[in-house]
């Protein structure tokens, strides 16, 4: 379907895409998620035709498409903040692309009145865009792109100028609405947003500094991430440094700061090896528990948040760690000393040094 | 290699308007400058031999520095004030009153001049109300030609500069700081002093730098209402030409002239490129309040004195001088003036029916706008080209080209067409389109500049959404670029025409006598004795001040109002 393969940019001299390949499947929805400057939004923008790579090749349906300009690729592209075109009514911004392509009037009106419904702005079609709000704005944005049904979707970090209450309610919208109107039309969807690739994607692909450091489903990237800069990026926090102390049949054992904790096997470590423990801050229950790993701390700063209580933990065999931990039911005040089991299944090893 | 090509095609656009300014520009200067530095007797002197004479024009420097340096400190004292009343306070009237105020700014130099004679001259309204009312033989008030009567009309002229440089500055700065300053100790002198002035310095000392070039280069305004002792070096240059014949004086002058007004414009923008960057705290309401307590009530009420007294009455007395009243309310003696323009009475050869000064002004105001769009647009685009593609002229260089002709005096520019163009290869002295071509060449800044924000706030993911859904680049252009420009261009058109309309001293040297401009005829009339001449002068002064408050109220129509 879109295949990228080993695509070079420079921006002012220096590299921002180092070789990035990829593959999307037909119907698929692939989310580029990166921080800000990994270059994810320039590939978009590669794919579409408005930028030009320095070496590489993009694929689209069995052919080869960089030489084709942005306008003959029947691609659609909802741009950050809309771009919408200041001196049109909202209809005719969803019409725009209906016009470039020769539709009749009639049909343009048609189509034009079914994406305002889709996006819940019915009767906001005469409307100038700017006298409309951030979120109207950003639908409309959405109803330009779908209306002349491109054949490939790119969507620009569609929702990051919207404040969260917004964002989250148009999360929701938007996942429904790709899959009503864009059902089986192949998706990019790039975000620095990890909620946002989780919640919408099929694959997701974590962009760093110009290449690509993971690819995956969002079930595979949060279970185990493929390295300590990947895991930090999606906002886990607890890495120990730790090295693989046996390997067995069926299980793995890792030496870490807070004593050895046996794992699921891992056939790609072998013993010795320098690994990174991670623990996800639901891996913690209060309260000794028979068979678990065990960890005696203190508890630093404690926030409640309603059904769950966030916790720093300094454990009392590193004191020098701090452990976020997210744990449900009642749990000791700052300052308290706290008993705390990690459940294995919780944890990964992620191969490679700290870096 | 590839960056090269692909910066060609912004280079063709910009071969014409460089090719314009080097022979409409460069080579009449050029020719100035050769003609005067070879001792002979059109010139009637040695360029450089006179350049290291100072005695030849120092006291004209001196003089003119003083003069502008004192008009722009009463503009100040005027002005501040009004600026500050207009960016806090609510009043009745305030719309009204600020927009009287930033009329003279837009009035040709002409105008103004028949203004002030119609108020304060001779037989201007003041004084014959107080020989009436005093019984007295002789006008009470003697100022034509003196130094007060060009402070004034200076400070006339410019203090809406003031009031919009500093007034919008003022009225995009928080009220609440000098709340805040309130709240720490501070007295209302102590905040005005250490608060609401130092905000305010950078646009003040751009005000004041802008102030201080248009009347150090005032041209109109001196000439008419001025005399010999306190000419200005535009003025010295115009007397030094066309009176004098001494052609090394003049381009001394001129030289001397082009080099201040360039300090000066770099001064300023400077200033203004500092004054840019707190606006960043620009507040979205109106925090104006009504003024509360003898002081904000006596600054509003100055305010509207300001725009009345010292902005309305003038214009307000050119529309009266221009209606005798002595016949009554009969039309054919109340228009006698305006009727008047299309006769020539006493049947002289060189006599140009003033209406027929219109057509000329009109035709050649029409050349000048299609002209200064076609050339002013390619710059434009050139100057707001994307860096990364690497364009042919930096920007830098575009603007430092375009601060030439914002120095160069009007009457040497006239002086160069009139000496450069009399002789091959461009034999074009007599051709009506030597008028068009200066005045061109005086809008094209102002035209550019109208042009470069429009382009750089051009949104360019605007034309790539466009591109994706399906639009070819040259449809882009034409349905994204066009509509969104369009305002701009029709400001920049307005402009370009407004400018042709005024522009003085140019057009008196270029302009023969069987087709002058309508400031021409102005001016012929001014300097002419008999009530006459005089009413037909303020006739034609009134009916040149209706078109271009028409024109200038038609562009701020034209503010843009996308807001995306």
């Amino acid at each position: 379907m879109l295949s990228i393969r080993a695509i070079t940019k420079d921006y002012d001299g220096a590299p921002l895409l180092r070789g990035v390949s990829l593959e999307a499947a037909a119907g698929e929805v692939l989310c580029l998620l990166g921080p800000s400057g990994c270059g994810k939004s320039t590939l978009l923008r590669i794919v579409a035709g408005i930028e030009t790579q320095e070496s590489g090749e993009v694929w689209f349906d069995g052919s080869r498409i960089d030489g084709t300009p942005a306008h003959a690729r029947d691609f659609g592209m909802m741009f950050q903040e809309g771009a919408l075109f200041p001196h049109l009514s909202a209809a005719d911004n969803i019409g725009f692309g209906l016009r470039m392509r020769g539709e009749t009037p009639a049909m343009r009106r048609a189509r034009t009145d079914e994406l305002l419904a889709l996006v819940g702005l019915s009767g906001f079609g005469p409307r100038k865009v700017y006298t409309l709000s951030g979120g109207e704005r950003q639908r409309i944005a959405l109803a330009r792109t779908l209306a002349p049904e491109p054949r490939l979707l790119m969507l620009d970090e569609p929702l990051s100028a919207l404040d969260r209450e917004l964002h989250d309610r148009l999360l929701d919208e938007l996942g429904q609405i790709l899959a009503r109107a864009g059902r089986g039309v192949t998706t990019l969807y790039v975000t620095h947003d990890q909620q946002e690739a989780f919640a919408l994607a099929d694959r997701i692909i974590v962009m760093r500094e110009g290449l690509v450091a993971q690819a995956g489903t969002p079930d595979e990237i949060y279970r185990a991430p493929a390295s300590a800069d990947v895991a930090r990026f999606l906002g886990f926090s607890n890495l120990l440094e730790a090295k693989v102390l046996s390997r067995e049949a069926d299980s793995i054992v890792a030496r870490t700061a807070l004593g050895d904790v046996r794992l699921a096997a891992r056939p790609d470590l072998s013993a010795d090896m320098p690994v990174m423990l991670l623990i996800r801050p639901e891996a913690a229950r209060i309260g000794p528990q028979p068979g678990g790993w065990v960890v005696d701390g203190v508890v630093g700063e404690r926030s409640f948040r309603g059904a769950q209580t966030r916790l720093q933990v300094t454990p009392a065999r590193a004191p020098e760690m701090t452990l976020t931990l997210v744990v449900s039911g009642p749990a000791p005040a700052a300052g308290q000393p706290v008993t705390l089991t990690i459940a294995p299944s919780d944890c990964s090893l992620i191969p490679g040094p700290a870096r | 290699m590839l960056a090269a090509v692909r910066s060609l095609p912004s280079a063709v656009p910009l071969a014409l308007p460089f090719a314009f300014l080097a022979v409409f520009l460069c080579y009449p200067l050029a020719t100035i400058g050769a003609l005067s530095a070879a001792p002979s007797a059109v010139s009637g002197g040695e360029l450089v031999a006179t350049l290291l004479r100072p005695e030849a024009y120092f006291e004209t420097v001196v003089l003119s520095a003083a003069q502008a340096g004192a008009s722009t400190l009463l503009t100040l004292a005027l002005g501040l004030p009004a600026a500050y009343a207009f960016a806090r306070y609510r009043f009745r009237g305030d719309r009204l009153l600020r927009a009287l105020a930033g009329v003279p700014f837009v009035m040709p130099a002409v105008v103004v001049a028949a203004a002030f004679a119609a108020l304060l001259g001779p037989r201007g309204l003041a004084n014959t109300a107080l020989q009436g009312l005093l019984g007295l033989d002789q006008p009470p008030i003697q100022l034509l030609g003196t130094l007060p009567m060009i402070l004034i009309a200076h400070a006339f002229y410019n203090v809406s500069v003031v009031i919009r440089i500093v007034g919008g500055f003022w009225s995009a700065i928080d009220p609440r700081l000098e709340s805040a300053a309130a709240t720490l100790g501070a007295s209302r002198w102590q905040t005005l002093w250490r608060v609401t002035l130092p905000l305010a310095l950078p646009a003040i000392g751009s005000a004041a730098a802008l102030v201080f070039l248009f009347t150090f280069g005032s041209f109109g305004v001196v000439l008419l209402l001025g005399n010999a002792r306190w000419a200005t070096l535009e003025v010295e240059i115009y007397r030094q030409t066309a009176q004098l014949l001494r052609l090394d004086v003049a381009a001394a002058l001129a030289l001397i002239q082009m080099l201040a007004t360039v300090a000066l414009g770099l001064v300023n923008s400077r200033l203004q490129a500092r004054t840019a960057a707190p606006l960043a705290m620009r507040l979205a309401a109106d925090t104006r309040a009504a003024p509360r307590g003898p002081g904000p009530r006596a600054l509003a009420c100055f305010a509207a004195a300001v725009s009345l007294l010292l902005c309305g009455l003038p214009l307000a007395a050119l529309v009266a001088g221009s209606l005798p009243l002595d016949g009554g309310l009969d039309p054919n003696s109340l228009f006698r003036y305006f009727i008047a323009l299309e006769r020539n009475p006493r049947g002289s050869a060189f006599f140009v029916p003033p209406l027929e000064a219109i057509r000329n002004s009109v035709t050649a105001a029409t050349a000048t706008a299609g002209l200064a769009l076609a050339l002013g647009l390619p710059l434009a685009v050139g100057m707001t080209a994307d860096r990364r593609r690497g364009p042919v002229v930096t920007p830098a260089l575009l603007d430092a080209l375009l601060l030439l002709p914002l120095g160069t005096s009007a009457v040497t520019l006239g002086l160069g067409y009139i000496v450069a163009f009399n002789r091959p290869p461009l034999q074009m002295v007599g051709s009506p389109w030597l008028i068009p071509l200066a005045h061109t060449l005086i809008a094209l800044p102002f035209v550019v500049r109208t042009l470069t924000p429009a382009l750089r706030a051009l949104d360019p993911r605007l034309r790539q959404a466009a591109a994706v859904l399906g639009s070819p680049p040259w449809r882009a252009r034409l349905e994204i670029d066009l509509p969104l420009l369009a305002q701009p261009l029709i400001a920049a058109l307005a402009f370009a025409f407004a400018t042709s309309l005024c522009e003085f001293g140019a057009s008196l040297l270029i302009s023969r006598p069987e087709f002058p401009t309508v400031p021409v005829v102005i001016a012929r009339l001014l300097s002419q004795p008999g009530a006459l001449n005089y009413g037909q002068a303020l006739a034609m002064s009134s009916l040149l001040m209706g078109v271009t408050a028409a024109g200038m109220l038609l562009i701020d129509r034209l503010q843009p109002n996308h807001e995306l």
